[in-house]
Parts: C-alpha cells; structure tokens; sequence
C-alpha cells in the first residue's frame, strides 16, 4: 500500500487568554491510498482541529507550532500560501459537518459551483454550467438543470450536503476530509449520503479521512479508525481489530458504551473529558481510567506498536515497549 | 368515516394517565390580507395514551411532529382540535388551582439545557425555586435542606450549590435540570432529546440517571428521539411518528422484532446503532421527507415508499390494530 498523507507530530496549540489549549498535541498517523481511515473522538478531542491543521485553515489564536504534514511526500506546512491554494480542492478537499454555513446564501447553488471550475480550471461561466450539470447528476440531484437555479434556502439540509459534495469532489481530489458530513441530519438521510460519499470517492480513487463521534458509523465505513482523546492519539488499527478487540481502555469504554442493552443499565465512562489548558499530569486518560497505575499519574505514555496496531498506553508498553 | 375516531384502537388495559384523542396542531407559515392562510400539521389527528410507570419513546425525524406532540400533551401548546385527557380531565379546560397542579405532575426536560437554566441563577435558587413553587410555606433552611437532597439523587456533590450555570459542563447542567423537574414531584416528564447535546461518554450517565429515577418514582416518561439505540435500551412501548402523523405503535420489542411500517423498516434499516439489523434491499433509505406545507396526497409516506400501490394515492390510512397492541397505518398490512 503506498501512504498519501503522513503526519508526524502534529502539535496544534490555541493561545486563549485563560491559557495556552493543546487541541492537537504530538500526533501522527498516515493514510493510505484508497483508503477510509475514520478519526473518533468526543467534542474537544482534537478530530476537528487536525482536519483544518491538513488543509493549513487553522485561524488564530490557533496555531500549528510543530510536526510535519508530508502529503506525497511534500510538507505541507513548508508551501507559500499560494501553493497552498492551488492545492485546497484540487488536490485535498475538505467536506464539512454543517452544508448551510458553506453555502453563501445569496448566490444560486450552480453559480458556486460553476466558481469552483472557474478558479481553477479556468473554465469560462456558460461551460462551465454543463460541468455544473454533470456533476449534480452524478450526486444524483433530481432535475440538475433545473435546481442550478436554486439558492441554499430552497434546498433541504440533505439536498445541500449533496452540493457540498458535488463541491468537494468537482477537481477530482486524491484525498476527502469529511468533518462529521452527517451529524446535522436525520437517520434516514444520513444513510444515504454515506454511501454517496463512498460511492464517489471509489469512482475518483480518492482516499478519505471520515471524522465523527459515532464509533458505529465508523465500523461500516472505515478501513482503519484511529481514537483520539483530549488532544492525543490514544490508538489506531484495523477497524475489525478495534471493534473487536480495542487495546486502549478509552477505546474498551467507547465501545462498551455503544452497546445498548435492553432494560438494563448502559455502560458509563466515570468523569467527564479534561480541560486541555490543564490537561491531568501523565495520561490524560488516567483519571477517568478503570487501569490506570502508578506510573499513568506521572508519566506519558509511549506509542507501542503491537502487530501493525498502534497505542499509547503503558498496560502494554512493559511487555512491547 | 376517517374522521370518525373507531373505537377499536383506544388501548384501556391499564389505568391511562395521559391520553390524547384527535389531536391536532397546525402552524399557520403564511397568511395574506386575503389569501387563505397555509398551514403545517405539525401533529395531525394522533391518538395515543400512556399508562402509569410506562417510558413510551418517540421517535421521528426532524419535523416529525415530535416535539410538537410532547408539548402539547403536557400543557405547553394548546392544540388546534382535539383533547389532552390527564387522569380524565382536559388539561386544557382547567382552571386555577386544579391547572397549576396539572402542570406541576406534567414536566418536561429539554435538549439544550443552556436555554432551559437562567444564567443568572446560581444552582440553588434554580431548584429552590421549584421546590418553593410546590411548597410556598417552605423556609428558606428547610428550602437548602431539599436542594441538597435533590443534588444527591441527581448525584451532584454539594458544592455545586452556588454555582452558576457556566461553571458547570453540559452534563451537570442537564442534571441540575433533572433535579428542578424532581423537585415539582411529577407523575409525567416528557424527555425532549435530554442527551442529544451530550457527548457519548456523559450520555450513558445521564440516562441511567433517568431511568433510576424512572424507576425509583414510578415516573411516566415520554422519550422523544432519534436514536433506536437508546429506544431499544430503555423504552416499553414504541410511538413512530412521520409528518404529523404516528404511523407505528406497538411493544418495543415487537416493533424492533417484526417492524410493519415501511417507514419503520427504513429507520431500522438506517440506524447503525440498534442491535436488530434489516438487511432487505427494498427498505433502503431513499428520498427525503415531503415539503409540510404541500403534503402529497393519500398515504404521507407515499413519495419514499418502495412498497406503495395506486390505492394508497386514494386516502390516507388510519391507525389500526394489526395484531395485539400493534398498530400500523399502512393499507399494505390490512
């Protein structure tokens, strides 16, 4: 498998004045070409910010303060602004959780989209409104010809996300970050645009970085899923092996909790997420950890790999270390 | 004939605590000098009942109708038509004492705490003052006795009494919610997605919580959401509820075992959280819900059902009793 994204030590910090927020501290991972590689996390566990750190979108008072991002094999974070325009959409795309804060509202849907051609490829406006067409066809909207004309506020909150889709996907991408594409939408919906998303993403062979909270979306989705927590990659494998058989006990408490058991109590994880301005000393797990040692308190986990599986904890860091 | 309420489907095995009969609510979206006025059927002609101790889930999609129901089945929205019967009175024709006491047995606890706590209130004098509205003769040392009491069971630790909402997370705030709704003593809470702003680690919390107390009181709860994971954890009886309309009611366990409603099949279908997995490539989600304003004619699930026939273009079907205690309105499983 050839890797098309690889981040080592990715730190991202935020400069508040209550202090200093590591949203995203020392993480790395890669992706693969054609793969789903599916980011799980709670809100404030950094899924997001590593997203925007990608795509270098990181507004102050967030700042990327180290790591790489090689994205085949250049680093990212070395390329003049510019560069990096060329690049957003063209070459890496990103796909966000809510459709109506990315559509402008005062322009019709065809015309935003026809703006993606045009700044890129240069394409004049009345060609462009047949690519428009196209591509609206292929994200399977009913009557394209017609709902070009239509502006944001006509279309349902699905109907957007297959705009912003067809946006993500027009320059063909090697690579889609898609930022929790489906929490704003209903069940029925969701299922739906998911296999849109995967659907379109076989046919450009692009590979995709699929953020959400649900572990459950996850594990139909995603190749690999990688868990993060407060800031911190806590582990990443295969998705049957994490499913199955998680190493990370924040991974075993998350996927206890989305077992519902009929009429008995559900799992609880004790506690509630740390601040990340004072994230706990030590593992910033071991407060809420059922495993949690001496040494947790103390020191930071290593990342140990065991069998092609990566996690940072020190149950297993004595015997694989 | 559909007008008529058939008797057939009124479920009186128990004692109803609450029922609803024909009940109505439709927002007018538009109105001109002269122009008719439009509406949307937010709740259209639904009939259901809850039994003591019972925890009904409701479960829709946005715009279902949903929350619309629960507010008006606790006394919040006075319906266009149709009754709220509470222990067999129509909550809606009480007066005075007797419809202070009504609201104070019929409770409910919202999706967003932050808009349901004044920030200006520290904890205390948020539940004190519920505590103070059942209870006016109350001192205020007998008042903080019963605040720390409350902050127990919800399992707050004293000194989170004078703190202000924004020192608490979203978690604590939801309890201090739960503890002021305990306070008034209810016999009915409607749960109005109390964990969907939650994050998963806390939503478990929370719903033990709820359904501790559920227990230990003998609460009704009327649960309203969209997620069949939680309803297949913790409900008894199962409302489905699309466009107005409860197209599916039945036990959960027959609903989730031997779904009827093509639109129920879909939403199991689409749900990767529910234990009971439908595999049938006819009940694959597709479509989106009609506009509310221009509902389409005959059946309202028409525009996405995979199963539907010219008869269900002719007249939309009632409510009936499929098997015992199932009720379906589908004409496909008459």
């Amino acid at each position: 498998m050839q890797e098309i994204l690889r981040i080592e030590n990715l730190k991202v910090y935020y400069y508040l004045p209550q202090g200093i927020v590591k949203a995203v501290d020392d993480v790395s991972f890669n992706v693969y070409t054609d793969e789903v590689l599916g980011i799980a996390g709670e809100s404030g566990s950094g899924k997001s910010t590593v997203a925007h750190a990608i795509l270098r979108l990181v507004k102050p008072p967030g700042e990327i303060i180290g790591g790489r991002i090689l994205f085949k094999g250049r680093d990212l974070l070395k390329l003049s602004e510019d560069e990096m325009r060329a690049l957003r959409g063209r070459e890496i795309t990103l796909i966000f959780q809510d459709p109506s804060t990315y559509l402008n509202p005062v322009y019709t849907v065809g015309f935003q989209i026809g703006e993606v051609y045009e700044a890129h490829e240069k394409v004049k406006p009345k060609k462009a409104i047949h690519k428009v067409v196209d591509i609206l066809r292929s994200v399977k909207i009913p009557d394209p010809t017609r709902r070009i004309y239509s502006y944001p506020h006509e279309l349902s909150g699905g109907m957007k996300q297959r705009i912003l889709i067809s946006m993500g996907i027009a320059l063909t991408p090697t690579l889609i970050i898609a930022d929790e594409p489906t929490s704003a939408l209903d069940v029925t919906i969701q299922a739906q645009i998911i296999e849109l998303l995967d659907e379109m993403r076989r046919e450009i062979r692009a590979s995709m970085i699929f953020i959400t909270h649900d572990l459950h979306l996850l594990s139909e989705i995603s190749n690999r899923i990688m868990v993060m927590y407060a800031g911190k990659c806590v582990e990443i494998g295969e998705t049957s092996k994490i499913t199955s058989d998680p190493l990370h006990p924040y991974t075993k408490a998350l996927m206890q909790l989305l077992r519902y058991p009929r009429k008995s109590k559900l799992q609880s994880l004790r506690g509630s997420p740390p601040s990340l301005i004072n994230p706990p000393r030590g593992c910033r797990f071991h407060p809420r950890c059922l495993y949690s040692m001496d040494t947790c308190r103390e020191y930071e986990p290593n990342i140990v790999n065991i069998n092609g599986r990566t996690v940072s904890c020190f149950l297993y860091s004595g015997r694989y270390g | 004939m559909e007008e008529l309420f058939p008797a057939s489907y009124i479920v009186v095995d128990m004692v109803e605590l609450l029922k609803t009969v024909n009940l109505k609510k439709y927002f007018p979206v538009k109105s001109g000098f002269l122009s008719k006025p439009i509406y949307i059927r937010a709740v259209d002609d639904v009939n259901i009942s809850i039994k003591p101790s019972e925890v009904v889930a409701l479960v829709g999609e946005s715009g279902s109708g949903k929350t619309t129901l629960g507010r008006v089945m606790i006394g919040l929205m006075k319906p266009d038509s149709g009754n709220v019967f509470f222990k067999g009175k129509d909550i809606y024709k009480l007066k005075g004492r007797e419809y202070i006491e009504a609201r104070h047995k019929l409770q409910i606890i919202f999706q967003n705490p932050d808009s349901s706590i004044n920030p200006r209130m520290q904890v205390v004098d948020v539940i004190g003052e519920a505590i103070k509205e059942l209870n006016p003769k109350l001192s205020s040392r007998e008042i903080l006795d019963e605040v720390l009491r409350l902050l127990e069971t919800v399992a707050l630790s004293p000194d989170h009494i004078y703190k202000y909402p924004h020192e608490l997370s979203g978690g604590e705030k939801q309890r201090v919610v739960i503890a002021r709704v305990i306070a008034v003593k209810p016999e009915v809470i409607v749960a109005d997605e109390p964990t969907s702003a939650l994050d998963i680690s806390i939503r478990s919390q929370i719903l033990n919580l709820l359904m501790d107390l559920q227990k230990a009181i003998g609460i009704s709860l009327i649960f309203i959401t969209h997620d069949l994971g939680i309803v297949w954890s913790i409900s008894d009886r199962v409302a489905i509820m699309y466009m107005g309309k409860i197209v599916e009611l039945s036990e959960t366990e027959e609903i989730f075992s031997n779904p009827l409603h093509p639109y129920t099949k879909m939403l199991i279908a689409s749900s990767p959280s529910t234990p009971i997995k439908i595999t049938d490539p006819t009940f694959k989600p597709r479509g989106e819900p009609p506009s509310l304003i221009n509902p389409p004619r005959g059946c309202i699930f028409i525009t996405r059902c995979p199963i539907a026939t010219e008869k269900c273009l002719i007249n939309s079907p009632p409510l009936i009793e499929a098997s015992r205690n199932h009720y379906v309105a589908c004409i496909r499983n008459n």
